[in-house]
């Protein structure tokens, strides 16, 4: 069974179409970069996935649920951590894993006992009681990180999640998924940084809401004869290469 | 150029950009003084008024009309009373002031030509008040005594007649903050919750909280039922301290049981407050920033003041304003609290502004999930 499995999918909004007829399916147990400029619709998808969005045409299953039938038993299997921080900056970082678990249903006791986990995991546990307003710009990451890594979720899906991060804590964040995929997880992780896709099992480049290639980059790189993943898709962004 | 000017240049390009927030700077002030304006500008006009008129013509002086039709045939030319019910049972008449149907009823007693003819000074007029609004009580009593004096003046009598006032619910007269708690509770949570909730719903936008949030495993209505809870209990919060400055610093009357009364009071203000957080939910998705969601809570509290009840009673307004009144979940809020704190009634009092404001509530409510419904499923 695929994790995620999408048949022509189509979102609108007005007159934009964020979301063109796309299909895509993702095993479990992989990295799957979604690559694509400011703009593609790489969001609008995720949040299709998730069930935030009315969609106006095809299929989504997460992890066996139909989208949007099945939204709320698929995301309890689901890690979400947004573009944005999407932490409560005037409480601390104890409080968000306290308030986001709850909000899943978790036991406090569990929550606890994982959050003691993460925060070790993550370097973060002399600053658990700090409020996340004093934290700084790559321990706030870190913060969001692990909230998405609460509830160990099967799924995970990070929206650009390394963002204004600087490299020693790319590298960390980028070792980290890569022990999750070893215990068995999916990761689906939107970039628009090239050098970072390299390190997905595939990669989708997304254009203007179609994604118009799929593969290991290694693998895409040879076939169309490019040096780089960003010279790839700089060919397939001005029309060079057909899908 | 000159930091300041760099500075000033920066704001002035920053809010001018800022469509929805240079609309509402333009809009707030013009909105509030033009309703402030015509608001303010009346008199306490048509208060509704019983009468029981049981004086008659005096023996052998059967070409002098009894003063108490002289009286009735002068407040009936004064347009501040309008005389909606006449009465031969004087309970009847109390009865229509306790129904809320008449702000006062006016005994002009049996006797009332005859001790004056004869010079006397024996009997007196009772009136029967509403105190609830001090001007509208002003206003009954300029007429009355106007209309007593014009009938006696005709007469060449001599001697000025007691007026016995009696208060309708409760020996103890309102003073001050008694008569403006309702309108100061009523106001309070209106503009705290409203800013409050706004506020908390556009940082969730803005700090994209809300995304992780509509990715959890919960229902809008869970999410939106929490949020209640929430402002409820700052609502409590802000309605216990007005409380208690009003009851240990004023010394405020609260007729009736007094812990009954409150706990009544506690309990319609959390509907009121519920309203005003549905409404929060629904304005929310109209602010898009903080700057935006701080402007919206007065211009919808401060018109609501205007019109409410609040700082004139809603007889006064023009007649073109009162519609307005009657649509303002502010109205209902006061007038309920004016039962409940200066009445000393109880619950089958208040049916209708309970109605008024689930009417609000549920309005609010489905407006607000309506306006998520195109994007969010």
């Amino acid at each position: 069974m695929n994790a995620i499995e999408i048949s022509h999918l189509t979102k609108s909004f007005g007159e934009l179409k964020a979301v063109d007829d796309l299909s895509l399916s993702i095993p479990k147990g992989e990295i799957f970069g979604l690559l694509g400029p400011n703009g593609a619709g790489k969001t609008t998808l995720i949040h299709s996935i998730i069930g935030v969005y009315r969609i106006d045409a095809g299929t989504i299953h997460v992890l066996g649920h139909p989208i949007p039938e099945e939204k709320l038993e698929a995301r309890k299997k689901i890690g979400f951590m947004p573009q944005d921080l999407a932490i409560y900056s005037d409480l601390t970082p104890k409080d968000n894993f306290l308030f986001y678990g709850r909000l899943y249903g978790m036991p406090d006791q569990t929550i606890k006992q994982r959050m003691k986990e993460l925060l070790a995991m993550l370097r973060l546990e002399e600053k658990k009681n700090t409020v996340v307003h004093k934290l700084s710009g790559g321990q706030k990451r870190r913060v969001s990180l692990g909230i998405s890594l609460l509830t160990e979720p099967e799924l995970l899906i990070l929206d650009e999640p390394t963002v204004g991060v600087d490299p020693v804590l790319r590298k960390e964040f980028w070792d980290y998924f890569q022990r999750l995929k070893e215990e068995g997880k999916t990761i689906l992780i939107t970039t628009h940084i090239t050098d970072e896709a390299m390190r997905a099992d595939r990669v989708g480049m997304m254009i203007k809401g179609k994604i118009i290639a799929t593969g290991n980059p290694n693998e895409l790189m040879r076939q169309n004869q490019a040096s780089t993943l960003e010279d790839l898709f700089i060919r397939y962004e001005k029309g060079g290469i057909n899908e | 150029m000159r930091p300041p000017l760099a500075i000033a240049i920066r704001i002035i390009r920053q809010l001018s950009r800022d469509k929805r927030t240079i609309g509402m700077l333009v809009m707030v002030p013009i909105v509030i003084t033009l309703l402030f304006g015509f608001a303010l500008q009346g008199e306490t006009v048509n208060n509704p008024i019983a009468i029981v008129n049981l004086d008659t013509n005096v023996d052998g002086f059967p070409q002098i009309q009894a003063i108490g039709t002289l009286t009735v045939d002068n407040l009936r030319q004064d347009e501040r009373v309008v005389i909606e019910k006449q009465y031969t049972d004087w309970k009847l008449a109390k009865q229509a002031v306790l129904d809320l149907e008449v702000r006062a009823a006016i005994l002009l007693p049996a006797n009332l030509s005859e001790v004056l003819i004869n010079g006397e000074n024996s009997t007196s007029i009772v009136v029967f008040l509403d105190d609830t609004e001090p001007s509208v009580v002003s206003s009954i009593m300029a007429a009355l005594n106007e209309a007593l004096n014009k009938a006696i003046e005709s007469l060449g009598a001599k001697f000025p007649i007691k007026i016995e006032k009696q208060l309708a619910w409760g020996d103890e007269p309102l003073k001050g903050l008694d008569v403006s708690l309702p309108g100061v509770m009523g106001y309070v949570i209106m503009f705290l919750v409203l800013l409050l909730s706004l506020l908390l719903l556009v940082r969730e936008d803005i700090e994209g909280t809300k995304a992780r949030f509509y990715a959890a495993p919960v229902t809008k209505r869970e999410i939106m039922a929490g949020y209640v809870l929430g402002m409820t209990f700052f609502a409590f919060l802000i309605v216990g301290s007005v409380f208690a400055i009003s009851i240990l610093i004023f010394d405020i009357v609260i007729r009736g049981n007094f812990l009954v009364q409150l706990a009544l009071a506690f309990g319609f203000l959390t509907l009121f407050a519920f309203g005003t957080i549905m409404l929060a939910l629904l304005l929310s998705k109209l602010a898009r920033n903080e700057f935006q969601a701080v402007q919206m809570a007065p211009l919808i509290a401060l018109p609501s003041m205007a019109v409410s009840g609040f700082l004139v009673p809603i007889e006064t307004l023009p007649d073109y304003l009162q519609p307005f009144s009657w649509v303002i979940p502010l109205t209902y809020a006061i007038e309920g609290l004016k039962s409940i704190l200066s009445r000393g009634l109880g619950i089958d009092a208040i049916v209708d502004q309970i109605v008024a404001l689930a009417v609000y509530s549920l309005i609010s409510f489905l407006a607000a999930m309506f306006a998520t419904r195109e994007t969010v499923a």
